[in-house]
């Protein structure tokens, strides 16, 4: 299982193992390289805003802006009671 | 949802409403992501406290117990039942296999906190000893339960006057209990 990291840990690139590095023009690395985590992480994230969007409605939703949506995706529905395991990355890909 | 609070107000958080937030199986998970949304765009400035995630805690496995089936009322049945049992058999409601911990849970509550402070919206009170004397005149006050005499001596301590929760018991106090039920 890979563990949880916050997308703002200054550490991911020490604490990501190589093998998950892939090449992307989305993020870039001193390496040239992206972690593959913050594609996982990104579908994952926009999957809970979307639901944070169905939940909320659109009226309310679309007056957040970006920092604010970011702040939401992690922090909502983080306890998660299906096998104790967090909410925000269950380590497969 | 009648909100009562003003554009760039303090609030405090209440655990009740932090885990209708972080918990998906909460009952009220939808009203408190639309409370919260509705603090962010007001821009509200967010406190609570530590006080709060230990009582998260508690929420948690309530809610653990509702979902896996053990209420209260079952477990008053079973009393009963255990009482009328006749030639050493006894009849007996069983739950769903609850496997909860603490231990289990606890990477969750690592998370959460750590979430709770990442953007920068919500922030953690100081609570020491010396918030005892306050708490203590909220027990004696208004019959208030101990985390919630804390809460409000918190709350006294920080200037602020309004609580989002679902909990009635602050209306005895001087705060504006704000619901987000």
């Amino acid at each position: 299982m890979i563990p949880y990291f916050p997308l703002d840990d200054a550490n991911i690139y020490a604490s990501v193992p190589s093998e998950l590095f892939i090449s992307s023009s989305r993020y870039s690395t001193s390496s040239g390289a992206t972690p593959l985590f913050f594609e996982i992480f990104d579908q994952e994230s926009e999957r809970r805003l979307n639901l944070i969007k169905k939940n909320v409605g659109d009226q309310l939703f679309k007056q957040l802006n970006e920092k604010q949506k970011h702040f939401l995706s992690n922090v909502v529905g983080t306890v998660s009671l299906a096998g104790a395991k967090p909410h925000h990355f269950d380590g497969k890909i | 949802m009648a909100v009562k609070i003003a554009q760039k107000e303090s609030v405090f958080l209440d655990a009740n409403f932090l885990a209708g937030i972080s918990i998906p199986e909460h009952p009220d998970h939808v009203k408190a992501q639309k409370m919260l949304v509705w603090l962010l765009v007001n821009e509200c400035n967010m406190k609570t406290s530590m006080l709060c995630i230990y009582e998260l805690l508690g929420v948690v496995r309530k809610v653990q117990n509702r979902i896996r089936g053990n209420r209260p009322g079952i477990r008053k049945i079973n009393t009963i039942l255990e009482k009328l049992s006749f030639s050493g058999i006894t009849l007996k409601l069983v739950f769903n296999k609850i496997n909860f911990s603490y231990k289990a849970i606890s990477g969750n509550i690592d998370v959460t906190v750590n979430s709770l402070q990442s953007g920068g919206y919500i922030s953690f009170s100081k609570l020491d000893h010396l918030h005892l004397p306050r708490a203590l005149e909220g027990i004696k006050n208004y019959g208030l339960a101990p985390g919630d005499a804390f809460h409000l001596s918190v709350m006294e301590n920080d200037g602020l006057k309004k609580i989002i929760t679902a909990d009635k018991d602050f209306k005895k106090t001087k705060l504006t209990p704000v619901s987000f039920k």
